[in-house]
């Protein structure tokens, strides 16, 4: 029984893991910084404006958000799916799950014009033709039921509970980036949107991107803790990712194909994927080239068999490229010009009809790299305080013969 | 068992209360708030009633010009500064609720800041709404000459004390 | 879909979808008696009116800049002072259309076009986004929590978002830092019997009328001449309506 899977809180008491967390401060501080000061002026000083009215805040918090989801899907491999290898990885995936949402939402939160009024909502004011009153619900059930299902991971007397939370919790995370994906798919105003693909798109951009997150975190955290994680398990993480990468190209791939199969949308289209612009150059670099080919092919080369650092350059990568994907859809999107008459050229003074630009200000990339800072430092102080990592992943530990 | 907390609570109210009377002996400016103190004499409502349920006048009646359309009646945000906020400060200039746009310290000549910088209660009507009155059925100021030139002559009120 | 008396049964709605929360009941029992008390409220407008305008383009002699201007001087937007460009309001703005097949050029004011079934009520999530019940679209900027999600549903970009703190607003038209507003059909002024300060600048270019009330001179202006919505095809029946174009 020496093979059995031991969770324990991390004993790293020395300057790397301070460190590491006095960095996430400064960077917490960064963002705290960049909030007031767009609280108190207004939000002249970002790069958002009446034409990009989303900027790079609502990127890294939607990323953020979507990857959440996906992080739990390798608690929810072991759990729904029976697959007892992925089984160990469950603590720490509904636990990454968490830290993600928390820290997607307080970007979301604190570029809101008015944050204060969001208190009105709790006081009853919630319209419910809303897909974001029902995130709204949508992620405060995720945080209750991911924290329900740790709790069936951690003590033992509410393991009979476990399946039936697991299942739920698995179904829910579906319906909320079905939610996310909808903030995007029913806007009829807007070119770039408007199409119920986004919906399924977002599903497996969670799917690659939350995989992705957490094989960096959790390779970063067994390295810098020191304790052991084999093959088996990393083999396992690895063809998964290639998979999701792969699904996300072909859902990407059918969207585009589906616009341009309308004439309607054949203008925002070459808009995006033959245009002079930075959104050509993410999508067919950030996204396509750098963010799925490369790592699909650092994934399944033959002569990287078992290679952890490409891997985990692969699992970078997948980030890059979702991040430079959510970029071309939120930006990209607003930048191509709303059509008020079709066969016609539209100009005015208040910008019709021209490709709008957006540079982002230092207080957005501030505000969003303070979020992720919050996730960092609260996956951190979690796994210093509580029983989420197994003290071994090795092959003997994860694989005991059971399959 | 509730014994001690009612004692603790009292106590904390009285201690509460002797911290701010020690932090803040100031009283509001008298002179310059002649006008609107004599009008709150015959205010819609008895002074007590208001001066401890003004807000929520104000904020029903927010709802039902908000949804119903209802407007002009007695308990408008508008009625209230029509009356208590003379047009102009004896220097000419409009009185406005803040000292220092930039600071966003309180005016205490403005009948609401007045008090609402004495009770250390945060006052965000006139982040929206207008502070001082502008004529029934006369344009307002128009925006071509009110905006710059207000901030420039706030500019300079601003210093003055 | 489409509820003529939106606000009220809205209210009623979330009133019952939300009012059982132990939060809700908690931090604020005071607040959920106003609205149950706000809903069938005497002096209410009701829905037997619709509000609309017929904009006639070509008896417009600025193309809509007069419009602009007007709407300028009632209701005080356009000057802020640290926005550029890109981020100063625009409640409503002079568009130039040029046909790409014919070359045939046609100005018009473009706003808020105050649509039946309204994308950006739809998607607001506090229901600050709302539709009075005589059609007038409002945002209520007590509860605008400022995430302009409603300026990425409007398909006429007929919102702005306030980017600075602002001083002096005028008295009948509030507006401030970190909410959304737009065109407001001069609710001030129709609440009091008066018509849309664009309208009054127009030289009876723009006709402002109930919609709803068939003998109304609109009414019958429309069902004598037609008028055209800008983007007919997503089925917003807007209540602003163009000839000419």
């Amino acid at each position: 029984m020496s093979n059995k899977v031991i969770y324990k809180e991390i004993e790293n008491n020395g300057i790397g893991f301070y460190g590491l967390l006095g960095l996430m401060g400064l960077f917490i501080w960064g963002g705290a910084v960049a909030f007031f000061t767009m609280e108190h002026h207004g939000h002249y000083i970002s790069g958002m404006d009446n034409q990009i009215v989303w900027g790079m805040p609502h990127i890294f918090a939607i990323f953020l958000i979507v990857a959440a989801s996906g992080a739990l899907n390798v608690g929810s491999i072991g759990t729904v799916f029976g697959k007892k290898v992925y089984q160990p990885l469950g603590r720490l995936s509904g636990l990454l799950a968490t830290v993600l949402l928390v820290g997607g939402l307080i970007i979301l939160l604190l570029d809101l014009g008015r944050p204060d009024h969001v208190v009105e909502m709790f006081k009853g004011h919630l319209n419910f033709k809303s897909i974001f009153a029902w995130n709204m619900i949508l992620y405060g059930g995720f945080i209750a039921l991911v924290g329900l299902y740790i709790w069936t991971m951690m003590d033992r007397k509410a393991k009979k509970y476990y399946k039936p939370v697991g299942f739920s919790a698995f179904t829910w995370r579906l319906i909320l980036t079905t939610g996310t994906g909808s903030i995007f798919g029913f806007l009829v105003a807007r070119q770039a949107y408007d199409a119920a693909i986004m919906a399924p798109l977002f599903i497996v951009l969670s799917f690659s991107t939350g995989l992705a997150v957490f094989i960096v975190v959790t390779m970063a955290t067994y390295k810098m803790t020191g304790r052991p994680i084999g093959d088996v398990i990393l083999n396992k993480l690895r063809y998964l990712l290639g998979i999701f990468i792969l699904g996300l190209l072909l859902l990407e791939a059918t969207r585009h194909l589906t616009n341009l199969y309308a004439t309607e949308h054949h203008a925002v289209e070459a808009f995006i994927l033959d245009g002079d612009n930075i959104y050509t150059t993410l999508f067919w670099f950030g996204f396509v080239l750098f963010g799925s080919l490369l790592p699909v092919a650092l994934v399944y080369c033959r002569q990287l068999i078992n290679n952890r650092t490409s891997l985990f350059v692969a699992a970078l990568l997948t980030i890059m490229g979702g991040f430079s994907l959510l970029y071309v859809i939120v930006i990209g999107g607003q930048a191509f010009p709303l059509e008020l008459f079709p066969n016609a050229v539209v100009t005015s003074d208040s910008f019709d009809g021209v490709m709008n630009h957006y540079s982002p200000s230092m207080y957005e990339v501030l505000l969003g790299l303070g979020g992720v800072a919050v996730m960092l430092a609260l996956f951190m102080v979690a796994v210093k305080v509580l029983r989420f990592m197994p003290t071994s992943l090795a092959d003997n530990v994860v694989d005991p013969h059971t399959k | 068992m509730f014994g001690k907390a009612r004692f603790f609570l009292t106590a904390m109210i009285l201690l509460s209360g002797i911290i701010l009377q020690g932090c803040d002996t100031s009283h509001p400016p008298e002179s310059r708030l002649k006008t609107a103190l004599a009008k709150s004499e015959q205010c819609v409502e008895p002074t007590a009633l208001m001066r401890t349920n003004h807000m929520e006048f104000i904020k029903h009646m927010q709802d039902d010009t908000v949804y119903g359309g209802i407007r002009g009646t007695k308990h408008e945000l508008k009625a209230c500064i029509n009356c208590h906020v003379p047009a102009a400060s004896e220097d000419g200039k409009p009185l406005n609720y803040l000292k220092d746009n930039e600071t966003g310290e309180l005016n205490e000549e403005h009948f609401c800041a007045t008090c609402h910088k004495y009770a250390v209660v945060k006052l965000n009507c006139f982040e929206c709404h207008s502070d001082n009155p502008q004529n029934e059925g006369v344009a307002p100021n128009t925006a071509a000459h009110k905006i710059p030139a207000l901030t420039s002559a706030q500019a300079k009120g601003g210093s003055h004390e | 879909m489409s509820n003529p008396q939106n606000i009220n049964s809205y209210r009623r709605k979330f009133m019952q979808g939300i009012g059982v929360t132990a939060a809700a009941a908690t931090l604020a029992p005071g607040m959920l008696l106003r609205e149950v008390q706000a809903s069938n409220k005497e002096g209410y407008v009701t829905d037997k009116v619709r509000w609309g305008m017929l904009i006639d383009t070509n008896k417009l002699v600025e193309g809509g800049q007069e419009v602009v201007n007007a709407c300028k001087k009632e209701h005080g937007w356009g000057a802020e002072a640290h926005s550029n460009e890109r981020q100063k309001a625009s409640w409503v703005r002079k568009v130039t259309v040029t046909e790409k097949t014919t070359g045939y050029v046609n100005q018009l004011p473009v706003m808020c076009q105050h649509c039946e079934t309204a994308p950006c009520v739809d998607v607001c999530p506090t229901g600050a986004s709302m539709k009075r019940a005589d059609g007038i679209v409002l945002v209520n900027k007590h509860i605008c929590i400022g995430c302009r999600y409603c300026m990425m549903a409007c398909p006429y970009k007929a919102r702005s978002f306030v980017h600075e703190s602002l001083f002096d607003q005028h008295a009948d038209s509030p507006r401030g830092k970190g909410t959304v507003e737009s065109c407001t059909m001069c609710v001030h002024r129709v609440d009091e019997g008066k018509e849309p300060a664009c309208v009054e600048a127009s030289n009876g270019a723009i006709v402002f009328g109930d919609l709803n009330d068939p003998n109304s001179n609109i009414s019958q202006k429309l069902k004598a001449e037609d008028g055209k919505q800008i983007r007919a095809d997503l089925g917003l029946n807007t209540g602003v309506r163009y000839q000419g174009i």
